[in-house]
């Protein structure tokens, strides 16, 4: 009877699995071992669980410092650009009128896209400024900030040199200065009596500041010649090197030519050898000051100038009229009636001809050095970026 | 009849204890996967960890110094550092005095038991003095008398006026130990990344004038990585 049960109903032995007519054998032979599949099943399955959480965690973290490696990244380049751009601005005419420990305005603004990109951050927030501290005459601090949507925030500062006319002239050491004393034969005029006064006929700027910044900065009376040991003089101007001098210059000479004012009318027709006319103050070209770069074997013939002439090499002046500065890198030869009025560095040594003559004067020093070309900011040597909060 | 039913037992009994060590042997598998995995991946991080922590702190600190005057590698496996830890500006004053009206600004208070500083005078030229002492009273600057200030009091005076100070503490940074390693002044050296790198391959590296760092582990999976630190104009 218990075998028909079986043979005629194969779905209730099926469905009553375990309490069937066989089911107090197999209760008596498997109760353990499944409940211990399961358990431990269950334990396992908790356990793969856990560990994925915690590669899920420690996944989270990597992301959350990488992105904040990359905010600061971001925010380190933004404040870079903002210092950069500062100093790129500093160009205006008036800066020269910052007191000393004052700062110029500050400049806000966003973070650019480009660097927010470049980090791959969805940057919202992201702000910057900068601003342009004067430290002294002509040592100054691009600051720039950035922030990157509170994840991070950096302030870059970079000191910069800009060129201050007074303080230039105040640097220098004698109206002529010669680095070589074998090449340097001095047979006419160098004079500087009236390095601290107006000449007769002044140059295109107010000679009166000029001498009263060179007043405050206690400028002793300007020795007429000196003559420094070979490799003692060091830069052309400031930090600036002669090639990096002559890379501003506005124009470019070689060879053998005459400089002269060249007008039309009442404008004035600018050209590599119109130097500008301080005979006519007041003409078309009397108040075009030039900064002009010559190349090695200059030779000049006559003709007139002013503002600032910077040699490459070894140059030749004969019969010239020269108002402002002379910077030369090679020998500096001044031959017939050549007259500078101004100052004058010669790193190769220099020939002053019996009848050539060098008078000092601040005045036309100054001007020469007021070239807009030379308020471009140049980083300080030896500085690398300031970071800070 | 009942020998029929005992043997249909014993199947089930054996299918069911298959089935059940199968089930146990998959799970135990990926258990055994994801510690696996897990350890592979904290390796990894270590890694990444070490990695990034050796260029973000050694980049940042000879970015903001000179290769030579404020940084020296002794290959292959020490670099010696000044970490300029802040920048003060200096209220103008004469040349000649040991006591500057500084704004200061920086990571940290100044001490003078372990910092120096490195000044910029108005002629572009960068010295090192000693840091002496420090007034945490504030003095006000004729130039700004809004803007805090504080007098701090240096070890030598110098030529020509000074305009802008930076702070520093020597430093320096060892590959050492199965970690990259920091030491403050004649402090011990402390591990910067996790114990997680072979220090007997691991090396500064100098070209020139630039100096690079290659990480090394070693392990299950071996690992290297090199990079560019600074200097090189």
């Amino acid at each position: 009877m218990r075998s028909g049960a079986l043979a005629y109903d194969p779905l209730g032995a099926a469905t009553d699995f375990g309490y069937g007519p066989l089911g107090s054998r197999l209760d008596v032979a498997g109760s353990d071992r499944r409940g211990v599949a399961i358990i431990a099943v269950v334990f396992l399955m908790l356990a793969v669980t856990l560990l994925a959480h915690g590669l899920l965690l420690l996944a989270e973290l990597e992301l959350e410092t990488s992105r904040a490696g990359a905010a600061s990244v971001a925010a380190r380049f933004a404040a870079q650009v903002s210092a950069l751009e500062a100093a790129a601005d500093s160009g205006a005419a008036d800066r020269h009128s910052t007191p000393l420990w004052a700062s110029s305005d500050s400049t806000f603004a966003p973070v650019p896209d480009s660097i927010a990109r470049d980090a791959g951050l969805a940057v919202r927030g992201g702000y910057r400024w900068a601003r342009l501290v004067r430290l002294s005459r002509e040592v100054w601090l691009a600051e720039g900030h950035a922030g990157i949507g509170g994840l991070a925030r950096h302030l870059a500062a970079r000191p910069y040199w800009i060129a201050d006319a007074p303080a230039r002239v105040a640097a220098a050491e004698a109206v002529l200065v010669s680095e070589s004393p074998d090449s340097t034969l001095v047979e006419g005029m160098v004079d500087a009596a009236g390095f601290l006064t107006v000449s007769a006929v002044p140059p295109p700027i107010t000679c009166d500041s000029v001498l009263a910044a060179l007043d405050s900065l206690r400028v002793v009376p300007m020795p007429s010649l000196r003559v420094a040991g070979p490799g003692t003089l060091g830069r052309a101007l400031g930090p600036l090197t002669i090639d990096s001098l002559a890379a501003r210059a506005t124009a470019g000479v070689g060879g053998t030519g005459t400089p002269a004012p060249n007008q039309v009318g009442a404008a004035c027709v600018m050209g590599p050898w119109n130097w500008g006319d301080p005979l006519r103050p007041l003409g078309p070209c009397g108040r075009h000051l030039v900064l002009v770069a010559g190349a090695d074997g200059l030779r000049v013939l006559g003709g007139v100038g002013q503002g600032l002439l910077v040699l490459r090499g070894s140059a030749t002046l004969t019969d010239l009229d020269f108002r402002g500065m002379v910077v030369a890198a090679g020998r500096l030869t001044l031959m017939g009636s050549t007259r500078i009025r101004g100052l004058v560095r010669a790193s190769g040594g220099v020939g002053v001809g019996p009848d050539a003559r060098v008078d000092g004067s601040a005045c036309w020093a100054a001007a020469a050095l007021a070239h807009p070309a030379l308020r471009t900011p140049s980083p300080i040597p030896a500085s690398g970026w300031i970071d800070g909060r | 009849m009942r020998t029929e039913r005992s043997g249909a037992a014993l199947l089930e009994v054996v299918v069911a204890v298959t089935c059940a060590l199968l089930v146990v042997q998959l799970a135990l598998s990926a258990l055994a996967s994801a510690r696996r995995a897990e350890a592979d991946l904290r390796v990894r991080s270590e890694r990444i960890g070490a990695e990034r922590v050796s260029r973000m702190t050694l980049r940042r600190e000879l970015r903001a110094g000179v290769a030579g005057r404020d940084w020296v590698v002794f290959a292959p496996d020490s670099l010696r550092v000044r970490g300029f830890r802040g920048r003060a500006l200096v209220c103008p004053q004469p040349a000649g005095t040991t006591e500057l009206i500084v704004s200061f600004d920086g990571l940290r208070r100044p001490e003078p038991t372990k910092d120096s500083l490195l000044v910029l005078d108005d002629a572009w030229t960068w010295t090192a003095v000693g840091l002496v002492g420090v007034a945490s009273v504030p003095v006000a600057c004729p130039q700004a008398p809004t803007t805090p200030a504080e007098r701090w009091e240096i070890s030598v005076p110098t030529a020509r006026p000074i305009v802008l100070v930076r702070l520093f503490e020597p430093v320096s940074y060892h590959l050492s130990t199965s970690a990259l390693r920091y030491r403050v002044g004649g402090g011990g050296r402390e591990p910067l990344t996790p114990e997680a790198l072979d220090t007997r391959r691991s090396v500064f590296t100098m070209d020139s004038s630039r100096v690079g760092i290659r990480l090394e582990a070693a392990g299950r999976r071996p690992w290297s990585w090199t990079a560019y630190l600074g200097g090189g104009g």
